[in-house]
């Protein structure tokens, strides 16, 4: 990381949420702020980059990350999580309570959003729990977390399943305006189940996850969500099905959201049939209509965001039997180029509308202070990476920021390189 | 013959209608093998086998390595449950350990799905797969549709009812898988709990009804029933299941047969009178079962030496 006064890059394309700027642009930023955007040139700035080939976009922020501390920081820390997703461009990230133990009290939030100021260049916010241990049993001091440092709640990793307290957590939570976000999954209807239920798990001999498992939980989030007139969010939603409760919900004015993750959108069970641990999350990967009805959804807009769930877990882990392996994929510093050339290149969805669900639909969900997010504009605070979407490298041990390894995309080739990332002050050279 | 082109053994649903054919063929020279008062060859002499059961098993451990010593292998066992490995004791080391006895070929029982796959990726003795979880039992399947063949003279234009727990039987799995390949048509059937999703992709036709099922069945092939699957709530009561799933009578169709991969559930699933019936092949299963596998070990021990 290098500080400094001014920052000149000339020739650069820059696009934002509004779409692609007049260009070529020579940006130019001066204590921390974009001070000018345009023709003029400033070649005795204290550093220089030249941005031709390359992308100008804005800061991305994802509201999906487990970064493991306290507890399990042999998978990860606040510090390697946050710099994984800094080097995939997020600036702005949030990290789910479902540590050993979890983040439940107002103590734990500011101990960790301390830490967080401590050691990460980037802005890690913390989530806290709904429930007490995240036992689903009795509501965790959600106002005094919502005055000391978070407004956004959940279980991540677990569904509420007691109806009494989710009404309660989302009637509660009216009172400072504040956010549930809700890990649909009935897991009676989960069992022991490993992977989607379908004619992959019926070949492979694997128990399987019912879509129902999700749906059922999704139907009754929505109606506490409609009878308590109460936002909620729903997480990494997977199934065609769910994806429609949503869009009724929708239809209905309800105050509901819903983000996917990258390994939904590319991913369908017929990866599995190898036994790759690595493909084994949870909600689990699911059939190819339902992988194609989320990529239908987020072309519509039915979709608001896409977050990461970036959920590390050991080597040694990950190499056990399927059935004892955890679930979970790693992915923030991939994320933003396996989307682009995803979704972007064949052009099922423009830039702009990439940026959008990685940038100000989710600072919209989750509040976000900076109210500047997917904006690049003259006069507000740096909040950008340079992306050259030519550039090819390997993601593995070597360029992984991670401690762990268990993604799909592990020792592949990926195409788009994020080069440097600009918050404030900060240049982050990668 | 042609030399065989599988490393490993893990199911039937990687092996063409031709190697299955080319398996019973071979299974059927030592059938005949089986039959010499000295029953055994030196096919397999100099190879070590070892027999690695992380599942209870007589059955299927006893063929194999009566299956190994009539081959002259030098044949060792290694049975634990996957329940009484220590804590810490991962298939990883099992694979170090593997690696380190110079071992050309390993036989695998394992509770969870994919370990076969897992070891065949990681270690340089082939891998045979004697049951992984609900995935597949290719040796039982192989030996099934030997035992059928050898009774009806073809697979092809047979009917087969498979009866019982379809979803959690990596037997029902291999068998359809086989037995449809091989030409012949699968009707399963039992409780809807039991019935896996998308069985018809696998050229299975489900029937609720037993009678309807079995009318036209040359083979009834009974599965046996976990009591688990019970105290799960997937059925029921043990009653119900006799009632509505056993089979205590035959049905009208000429010249038709018995078969259970055993062990039986004598009273359940099957009555005892069935399967002693003159029309059930459960005991030539068992038989055909070393002919089967000294079929397998020897294809895939690349053994040089004629029988
Ligand atoms: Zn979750």
């Amino acid at each position: 990381m290098k500080k400094f006064k001014s920052l000149y890059i000339k020739n650069i394309t820059v696009y934002d949420i509004k779409g692609k700027k007049k260009s070529p642009q020579n940006i130019y930023i001066e204590n921390g702020i974009v001070s000018d955007m345009g023709k003029n040139t400033y070649p005795n700035a204290d550093i220089v980059i030249d941005g031709e080939d390359c992308l100008l976009l804005p800061g991305l922020i994802d509201i999906h990350e487990h970064l493991r501390e306290p507890g399990e920081e042999h998978k990860e820390t606040i510090a390697s999580g946050a710099l994984a997703a800094l080097a995939g461009g997020f600036t702005d990230i949030y990290a789910m309570p479902n540590t050993k133990p979890p983040i439940d009290t107002p103590e734990k939030v500011k101990f960790n959003l301390m830490k967080a100021k401590e050691v990460a260049y980037n802005n890690v916010h913390v989530i806290g729990s709904i429930t007490k241990g995240q036992r689903g049993e009795s509501l965790a001091e959600l106002g005094l977390m919502a005055k000391y440092g978070t407004t956004v709640f959940s279980d991540d990793g677990k569904w509420v399943s007691n109806a009494r307290i989710m009404r309660y957590a989302l009637e509660y939570t009216k009172m400072f305006n504040g956010l549930i976000i809700s890990h649909a999954e009935d897991l009676s209807l989960t069992g022991n189940g490993q992977i989607h239920e379908g004619e992959i798990s019926t070949l492979l001999g694997l128990s399987g996850i019912p879509e129902v498992s999700e749906t059922c939980a999704i139907a009754r989030d929505i109606d506490l969500a409609r009878f308590t007139k109460a936002k909620l969010h729903i997480t990494h939603i997977s199934t065609e099905q769910g994806l429609k409760m949503i869009k009724q919900a929708k239809l209905d004015g309800l105050k509901i959201s819903v983000d996917v993750t990258p390994h939904h959108i590319f991913f369908t069970d017929e990866n599995l049939t190898n036994f790759d641990t690595n493909l084994k999350v949870k909600p689990p990967i699911r059939s190819r209509r339902d992988r194609d009805s989320i990529i239908r959804a987020i072309k519509n807009g039915l979709v608001d965001a896409i977050a990461t769930d970036h959920a590390p877990h050991s080597k040694e882990e990950k190499e056990l039997e399927f059935v004892e392996a955890p679930f979970g994929i790693i992915g923030n510093q991939i994320a933003f180029p396996i989307l682009y050339k995803r979704l972007v290149v064949p052009g099922i969805i423009t830039l702009k509308q990439l940026l959008k669900l990685l940038t100000s639909n989710p600072a919209n969900i989750v509040q976000l202070k900076n109210k500047n997010k997917g904006s690049i504009k003259k006069g507000i605070e740096a909040d950008l990476f340079i992306f050259n979407p030519n550039e090819k490298w390997t993601f593995s041990k070597e360029t992984s920021f991670s401690l762990s390894e268990n993604s799909p995309f592990f020792n592949k080739s990926i195409d788009g390189k994020i080069k440097y990332v600009i918050l404030k002050n900060q240049l982050h050279i990668f | 013959m042609s030399p065989w082109k599988h490393k490993h053994l893990l199911g039937l649903s990687s092996l063409s209608k031709k190697e299955i054919t080319r398996i019973l063929d071979e299974a059927r020279e030592f059938y005949k093998v089986l039959e010499r008062p000295i029953p055994s060859v030196p096919a397999l002499r100099g190879k070590t086998i070892l027999n690695l059961f992380f599942e209870p098993s007589t059955r299927t451990l006893m063929s194999f390595t009566l299956s190994e010593k009539r081959l002259s292998a030098d044949s060792l066992t290694f049975s634990k449950t996957s329940s009484s490995i220590k804590k810490g004791e991962t298939l990883l080391d099992t694979v170090k350990y593997i690696e380190a006895m110079k071992i050309d070929g390993i036989v695998v029982r394992h509770s969870s799905a994919g370990v076969p796959y897992y070891l065949s990726q990681r270690i340089n003795a082939f891998v045979i797969n004697a049951g992984d979880g609900a995935h597949e039992h290719p040796t039982q399947a192989l030996l099934d549709l030997f035992t059928a063949r050898r009774h009806f003279k073809t697979l092809k234009g047979l009917k087969i009812a498979i009866i019982g727990d379809i979803k959690h039987s990596r037997v029902a799995k291999s068998n359809i898988i086989g037995f449809s390949k091989m030409g012949a048509s699968v009707t399963v059937c039992g409780p809807p709990t039991l019935i896996p999703f998308g069985i018809e992709k696998m050229n299975a036709i489900f029937e609720y009804d037993l009678k309807k099922a079995i009318k036209d069945a040359d083979i009834i092939y009974v599965l046996r029933i976990q009591m688990e699957r019970q105290e799960n709530g997937m059925f029921p009561s043990l009653r119900e299941y006799r009632e509505l799933f056993g089979i205590a009578q035959q049905n009208k169709k000429k010249g038709s047969i018995i078969m259970h991969p055993g062990p039986i559930n004598r009273g359940l699933e099957l009555t005892s009178s069935m399967a002693d019936a003159p029309n059930s092949l459960i005991t030539e299963q068992v038989k055909t079962g070393v002919a089967v596998r000294m079929a397998i070990l020897y294809l895939l021990g690349g053994a040089s030496e004629k029988i």
